[in-house]
């Protein structure tokens, strides 16, 4: 199929997909029980949870508001006198609260809101031994839990400076309180707190009596600050994710069940299988479908979410101060956890030959997808590059940490990509398993269907394979890519595992996948011998690219940004100098070099190249690759973004003209072999008069040096034969290519 | 009709056919090891304007025999060629030459027929204007246009088998394949499918038509193909197949067949 017309079949796949959508969404939307959990079930439940949560929060303060305390005293005379000093105690203490300026008013946000503030009201419940007639002491009305504070009161003698006293005699008060008992616990607090007004007020007034005047050796002011911790400060707003999370699934559900399994039940599959049209794109269509309606629940339990919110005054309790940018990334984040869940349980009920069925599969599925909630209620559990890769966890806490404000761009990055990969998974495997012979006339089990090989070897992955792919490579990726630099060893071994982790997830995974979906290894990975005129080419490019490059690196850049880097640079460079070059020539250049032109191009591109016309595999498997070099360890370069793709370009060229993986695997290790060599013998160049140090141009003569080289190298590209005759017709969409790199680069 | 020791029901009176199916076979493989064989080196061959009946009991492998034909199921070995393009190589194409009305009635619950149809005709790739057009002419000629606007969840079983009878038409298909396509039906709907296979005829297609109702089949076709147990038979016109068999009706026929077979399988005829 020649490139124009598998364009046209691109653009009209495209319109056709969205064609298919429109109908399966008019389907879905004018189905009554849509329209149910759509709409109705939101307008019903958020209001009615938030009266819930409303009454639960006046309950709880009104109990606090009068708190009855049960206090045994001997007897009938003490129950007097704890009575009177009760009252008297709690008239001083209102009292001096009032005269008091500048007391730290309790400010919780729920009683804020509520109006409720202050301390809550006591009630003692006194009573002597007298009047119960069980016999106990009141050690044992208090442990045996009749009282929850006992008081034995004795006289002491009066020593009032050593003259007799007037008045009442002073007592001691003996408290007794039961162990783990909030409310005895309070009621002692309180009692004491009387207790001490008395004894302040007397105090008070003795010096008064003797003209002196107050004075304490230490006075307390205290100031309450709101914490930094929000997650403390607002836990309700945990709870919004793990909401969101749900009516998201909800919402999805009947849609992706009624467009898979419901196909089979009603008798239209036949209809759908027996058109000239991909599995893909059929499924592409309910994808979307089934996105749609997911996000119009999402967005429509927001809003009844957020009305009921400002509705009962809550906002503030709940939300606490949500920023424009914060709304944007959770709205981001919900679209493609949408995608991702609507991915997955279309590639779930496509299994299923009918409703029930469907519903069994799903039951275990939304028990799974609940337990990630429990994580976002955990406030202490840090999102790390683990978790970040774990579908589901990594949305709600990334959910939870946006709403809290404090989240890393890393973090987000990893988490929106990673979903991304997961959801194009779940689509491969749907879109192997939905309408597959074993599902439509039961020729073989079904789940088993999903994991059985293909009985026939492919040349290339199909992209299915080549994406499920991305998705298994990009999680080990966030996940194997750290392990090397947290070993306890010196730098070169270091390096040398950062090395042995390129093999494992470039080269090893790959293969494995390959394998397993029957790909021959030579064709799928583009290994075989190209022209010779490809190797020259191959060595002049890999020779003169670096100075553009570098050039390119360093006009993208901030000075702000460079400060930064040098010093991550610094830190980095100064053990690496004792890093020998064969090394740094291994694990820098050959390894990582081979290994991702193994994959990007040999693999992926290749992949992409049997379904997509030649610029379109060139450029996707670039961004891809560009994409990969933007994450390092535990930052985020954006800087490489640039450079690394328009590299990618280069080479994907390189392998669309050879139409072998080998070319641009010497370009490549060669490519990074010279950075490494120029900044290992930086100091001796510098010496010879070739000026290369950090953010200064390169000379004129190295550039236009590297442009001759280059202009030789794509004359030598664009001009010679091209191996697969099936891309003779391609030639002038990859000329304006490399005309644009040139460009991009000169 | 005897070749390499098989019979061979390939039509060789005059031009080429339109419909070439060669030694179609399709075994099953079983969970327990055993491997079930469906169909067993079937061939026939269909001409334009012609309306060939596939019968046989339940089970014998008609509908097996109609997938595969379809490109819905990879054939064990064999093949089978619409105007010269294999199923095995171009499943695609196959599927835009071909108009199916399978068993089920299926219709989407909540389109009307006027908006199955322009999303079928889009599975095909049928322009907006044509798509327009074709559903004009065919609710005249199946007659529903009455309820072309309703919603196809509240239709009638019979006025469902109309609007999937046009459904198969939308993209104009030259070879069409009927599953079954009375099942259900009452006398009335019965009548209907007869019409359309008539409008077929008519419009030159090349009709095959699956049923075990054998009564009907005579008033069908033109040809007849007698499947039992994954095998063809006898092939033939009515009076071939009379001066072989040496029975007058197919039902004759059949229960010949089986009586031979001993097989017991009942017919619901």
């Amino acid at each position: 199929m020649s490139d124009e017309s598998k364009s046209v079949n691109s653009r009209d796949s495209g319109s056709r997909t969205w064609r298919l959508a429109t109908k399966e969404l008019r389907e879905i939307l004018r189905d009554r029980r849509t329209v149910m959990t759509l709409v109705l079930m939101p307008l019903l439940v958020y209001p009615l949870l938030g009266v819930i949560l409303r009454k639960g929060l006046l309950n709880n303060l009104s109990h606090l508001q009068t708190i009855e305390v049960h206090v045994c005293l001997e007897t009938e005379e003490d129950s007097r006198r704890f009575a009177e000093a009760m009252i008297r105690g709690g008239q001083i203490a209102v009292m001096q609260q009032g005269t008091r300026s500048g007391e730290p008013a309790d400010s919780s946000a729920v009683a804020d809101v509520l109006g409720a503030r202050g301390q809550p009201e006591f009630e003692f419940r006194v009573f002597s031994l007298d009047e119960s007639e069980s016999g106990f002491s009141v050690e044992q009305q208090v442990s045996e839990r009749f009282a929850d504070i006992g008081v034995k009161l004795t006289s002491v003698e009066n020593v009032d400076g050593g003259r007799p006293r007037r008045g009442p005699p002073f007592l001691k008060w003996q408290i007794l309180r039961r162990e783990g008992s909030a409310l005895s616990d309070r009621g002692y607090k309180e009692i004491t707190r009387r207790l001490d007004a008395i004894n302040d007020r007397y105090v008070d007034r003795l010096l008064e009596i003797n003209q002196l005047s107050r004075v304490r050796p230490a006075t307390v002011a205290t100031q309450v600050l709101s914490s930094s911790d929000q997650g403390n400060s607002s836990s309700l707003i945990t709870f919004i994710p793990l909401v969101l999370v749900l009516m998201t699934m909800t919402g999805a559900v009947y849609p992706a069940i009624d467009l898979t399994a419901g196909e089979r039940e009603r008798g239209t599959m036949e209809i759908l299988v027996a058109a000239p049209v991909s599995r893909m794109t059929l499924l592409a269509g309910k994808f979307v479908a089934v996105l749609t309606v997911a996000l119009l629940t999402a967005t429509m339990n927001l809003i009844s979410m957020f009305a009921t919110l400002f509705a009962l005054g809550l906002e503030g309790t709940v939300l606490g101060n949500l920023g424009p940018t914060m709304v944007v990334q959770v709205i981001v984040l919900m679209v493609v956890f949408a995608a991702f869940f609507s991915a997955v349980l279309l590639s779930i009920t496509s299994v299923a030959r009918s409703f029930k069925e469907a519903q069994a599969y799903l039951v275990p599925l939304m028990l799974i997808s609940l337990t990630p909630g429990v994580f976002s209620l955990m406030p202490n559990l840090q999102i790390n590059g683990i978790l970040a890769v774990t579908p589901l966890v990594n949305t709600v806490l990334m959910a939870r940490d946006l709403l809290q404000g404090n989240v890393s761009l890393l973090m987000f990055a990893i988490v929106l990509i990673s979903t991304v990969l997961y959801g194009v998974l779940a689509l491969a495997v749907a879109a192997r398993i939905f309408g597959s012979d074993a599902v439509l006339y039961g020729s073989g089990g079904t789940l088993t269907e999903l994991l059985r090989r293909p009985q026939e070897s492919t040349d290339v992955a199909s992209t299915q394979v080549s994406m499920s792919c991305l998705a298994v490579v990009f999680s080990l990726f966030i996940v194997a890519g750290s392990i090397p630099s947290r070993l306890n060893v010196s730098l070169s071994i270091q390096l040398l595992a950062a090395g042995l982790v390129s093999l494992f997830l470039f080269v090893l995974i790959p293969v494995c996948l390959a394998g397993f979906a029957r790909v021959q290894l030579l064709h799928g990975f583009s290994l075989r011998l190209p022209k010779w005129w490809f190797w020259p080419a191959a060595v002049l490019l890999g020779g003169s690219l670096w100075p553009y490059i570098y050039e390119i690196e360093i006009s993208i850049l901030t000075d702000d940004r460079i400060e930064e880097l040098k010093q991550i640079y610094e830190r980095f460079e100064g053990n690496l100098k004792a890093v020998p070059l064969w090394i740094k020539l291994v694990s820098l250049a050959v390894a990582p070099a081979a290994c991702e032109e193994f994959f990007f191009r040999g693999f992926l591109q290749n992949s992409i190249r049997a379904r997509a016309s030649a610029s379109m595999s060139i450029i996707s498997s670039a961004v891809l690759f560009g994409l990969f070099h933007v994450i390092v360890k535990d930052a985020l370069l954006f800087e490489r973004l640039i450079p690394s793709t328009l590299m990618g370009i280069v080479l994907g060229i390189v392998l669309e003209r050879s139409g072998s993986v080998l070319p641009g695997m010497l370009l490549h290790v060669m490519h990074n072999g010279l950075l490494i060599i120029v900044s290992e013998f930086e100091s001796e160049l510098t010496q010879l008069g070739i000026g290369i140090s950090e953010r200064q141009h390169l000379p004129a003569s190295v550039l236009v040096g590297a442009a001759v080289s280059i202009a030789v190298a794509v004359t030598l590209l664009a001009t010679t034969g091209l191996k697969r005759p099936d891309q003779r017709c391609n030639e002038d969409g990859d000329d304006s290519h490399d005309d644009a790199e040139g460009q991009a680069e000169s | 009709m005897l070749q390499d020791g098989r019979l061979d029901f390939s039509d060789q009176r005059g031009s080429s056919p339109l419909i070439t199916v060669s030694r179609l076979t399709k075994r099953f493989p079983l969970s327990d090891g055993s491997v079930v064989t469906a169909v067993e080196d079937v061939s026939f061959s269909v001409n334009r304007g012609e309306v060939f009946g596939l019968l046989g009991p339940n089970g014998a492998g008609k509908t097996t025999t109609l997938r595969m034909m379809l490109g819905l199921l990879q054939p064990s070995a064999g093949d089978s060629s619409i105007d010269g393009v294999s199923v095995m190589d171009n499943p695609d194409q196959i599927k835009r030459l071909i108009g199916f009305v399978s068993t089920s009635v299926g219709v989407y619950q909540w389109l009307t027929p006027r908006e199955m149809l322009s999303f079928v005709a889009d599975l095909y790739d049928v322009s907006p204007a044509a798509q327009a057009e074709r559903i004009e002419r065919l609710a005249d000629v199946l007659d529903f246009r009455e309820y072309i606007d309703r919603r196809c969840g509240v239709l009638s079983t019979g006025q469902k088998q109309r609007v999937n009878l046009a459904r198969a038409l939308m993209h104009d298909p030259p070879v069409m394949l009927l599953d079954e396509p009375t099942r259900g039906l009452d006398v009335v709907g019965s009548q209907v499918v007869f019409e359309y296979l008539q409008l077929l005829r008519s419009q030159k297609k090349a009709v095959i038509i699956c049923t075990h109702r054998l009564d009907e089949a005579e008033r069908f076709a033109d040809r007849f193909g007698l499947l039992h147990q994954g095998r063809l038979q006898h092939c033939g016109t009515l009076a071939e197949l009379q001066s072989t068999t040496h029975e007058h009706s197919l039902t004759e026929m059949f229960v010949n067949l089986l009586k031979t077979s001993k097989a017991a399988i009942c017919f619901d005829a």
